[in-house]
């Protein structure tokens, strides 16, 4: 029997619900967030048992935590994307959703919706924690903490975008997940430190225009500087770069396009 | 040229198809039509290319040249289509871990577009019918080989297509698990379904297909019905019993008959002789041995047509 196919996005809806069920089911999203719950009990506990008091500044109280809004991303991209699409192959379930009538870029966009709406999930939990935390103790919530979660989650677009191009060209799950760990967690912020030390700005770098979640608390936004360090001949200038926003959005927009269509172009001719 | 069937009859069409792994050619030039309504046997042994024309007719695998068509819709480029109306088990698929089998097929029928009412309906026909319904809700993770084959046959004729392609379809299943994936072959043929279907067991192949395609190397070596099959076979197996243990004298006699290639003894009261030719050489080599004195209590043939045929053609074709 014939029946009415959906139409691509009801079809790429349907495999999204799935994905994030396989979320909940599994133990990646508890993790997650059993990790955010590690660094905000550090932030809470920590300085009282070291005799030091919240920063009474409910800005840079929220930075602080804010600090580690990259590594929540980067948790959200190992976690819910490195693996998406990798381990159709790895572990053979394309045998079973490949031959329907859905088409495969419908695959990849209901896994990256799912991915994306974990995510979203994840940094929503951040942030309201940090705005409760921060209104609680210091009285004031800073309105820069809305534009920074808005940021926040067009740059985890990005994060995961190029973890689903790894996801799309790896051959295990494993060396995917570590691939993109590693990816953003040390080999583009050693990228962007050498090439601030041998002052060239790394606008271009996706990890360097993820500081913009951070610095878009501050106001004045910070703009680049030079630090000059030692004496004489010896003296050396050290720059200090910031990602200016706009640039920063139209990185984060090429990333995403050309990861995601390199992901598809690999996933739709990728055999079995 | 696109390349568009006309004939409504024809449900698999192959044109030239053809799938290169680096310089070897798994298939080459392949062209088949499979007509609606048929059981179609597809044979060929390791290596010949079965597995990969069946993935490149699921879209599992682009073709390196030619073009398949299902139902007239070009797999390749519009295979949303081509796949509309086809239930497919190719090797033995996993399914997602934390899924039940109930929560699998919902997420397959959606897909497809099945209406709720209907599809939980059908969720419940099919896993009666691949005897899995009280693994419903338990999750997948834990289930053998065996519960996913009948798991991946229940998906597959979930939506009632009228075209199934199974790639070794009772491959992990014990033998009474055979029998019943058999049994759901014989319905699904009598329901008028065209069955696609690759397989290494012969007997399987005999007892539900109509027509037989053997491939070799990539290419089709044979397409007939299997009821025609006997015309290609050059060469039978008889097993002949004797009534007294027989001497070397009798191989002796037997190898002088017209027509007898070599005999082989199991014991000395039974012994398997392979002829040339058809049942007139086998009517002839019976009434020799019985105007010899020899002293037969049965004479038959031994294996199946089919499998006599198999070892034939592969072996004419190496």
């Amino acid at each position: 029997m014939v029946y009415d196919i959906p139409s691509d996005m009801s079809q790429a809806a349907t495999v999204a619900r799935y994905e994030v069920l396989k979320y909940l089911r599994g133990k990646k999203l508890l993790i997650v967030l059993a990790i955010i719950g590690l660094i905000v009990t550090l932030f809470l506990v920590v300085p009282p048992a070291l005799g030091h008091d919240y920063p009474s500044d409910s800005t840079d109280f929220a930075m602080q935590f804010l600090n580690f809004g990259g590594l929540v991303i980067l948790l959200c991209a190992t976690f819910f994307g490195s693996d998406a699409l990798v381990a159709e192959f790895q572990q053979r379930t394309a045998f079973l959703v490949f031959p329907n009538p859905v088409k495969r870029w419908v695959i990849l966009a209901g896994k990256f919706i799912a991915s994306l709406a974990a995510s979203a999930l994840v940094l929503g939990i951040f942030y309201g924690l940090i705005a409760v935390i921060v209104g609680v103790i210091d009285h004031d919530v800073p309105s820069a903490l809305a534009s920074s979660l808005a940021f926040s989650l067009i740059y985890t677009v990005a994060v995961l975008a190029v973890a689903y191009l790894l996801s799309a060209y790896l051959k295990s799950t494993v060396s995917s997940s570590i691939l993109t760990f590693f990816m953003f967690f040390l080999i583009l912020p050693v990228i962007d430190s050498v090439l601030t030390f041998a002052a060239v700005k790394p606008w271009f770098s996706l990890s360097f225009v993820g500081g913009v979640m951070t610095y878009i608390m501050q106001s004045p936004y910070p703009t680049d500087s030079s630090l000059t360090v030692g004496m004489g001949h010896s003296g050396m200038q050290i720059m200090q770069y910031y990602p200016e926003i706009a640039l920063s959005v139209a990185v984060i927009v090429a990333y995403t396009v050309v990861a995601l269509a390199l992901a598809y172009w690999r996933f739709s001719r990728r055999d079995l | 040229m696109h390349y568009v069937v006309t004939d409504t009859m024809t449900v698999i069409r192959t044109e030239g198809l053809t799938r290169n792994y680096g310089n070897f050619r798994a298939v080459d030039h392949l062209d088949m039509e499979i007509e609606e309504g048929v059981c179609v046997g597809f044979l060929g042994p390791n290596g010949a290319g079965k597995s990969t024309t069946i993935k490149m007719l699921t879209t599992l695998l682009r073709p390196s040249e030619g073009k398949a068509y299902i139902h007239g819709h070009d797999v390749q480029t519009d295979g949303k289509k081509a796949l509309s109306d086809v239930g497919a088990v190719v090797e033995t698929p996993e399914f997602y871990p934390y899924l039940t089998p109930e929560e699998s097929l919902t997420y397959l029928g959606r897909l497809r577009g099945m209406p709720g009412p209907e599809l939980k309906k059908r969720i419940d026909e099919v896993l009666e019918l691949v005897k899995m319904e009280e693994w419903r809700d338990k999750r997948i993770g834990t289930f053998s080989k065996g519960m996913k084959q009948r798991l991946a046959i229940a998906q597959a004729i979930m939506h009632d297509p009228s075209l199934i392609i199974l790639d070794e379809p009772t491959s992990g299943l014990d033998p009474r698990g055979m029998v019943e994936v058999r049994d759901i072959i014989r319905r699904l043929k009598g329901e008028g379904k065209t069955i696609f279907m690759s397989s290494h067991l012969l007997n399987e192949v005999q007892e539900v297909a109509d027509t037989v395609i053997m491939i070799e190397r990539g290419k089709v070596i044979l397409h007939d019905r299997v009821d025609a099959l006997a015309k290609y076979s050059k060469s039978r197996r008889i097993e002949i019993q004797f009534l007294t243990p027989q001497t070397p004298a009798t191989t002796d006699i037997l190898k002088g008959m017209a027509g007898v290639k070599s005999v082989e003894w199991f014991g000395n009261t039974v012994c398997q002789i392979t002829i040339e030719g058809g049942v007139e050489a086998q009517r002839e080599l019976l009434a020799e041995a019985v105007k010899k004195g020899l002293d037969v209590v049965s004479f038959r043939e031994s294996g199946m047509p089919l499998e006599n045929l198999y070892m034939d053609l592969i072996k004419d074709s190496r």
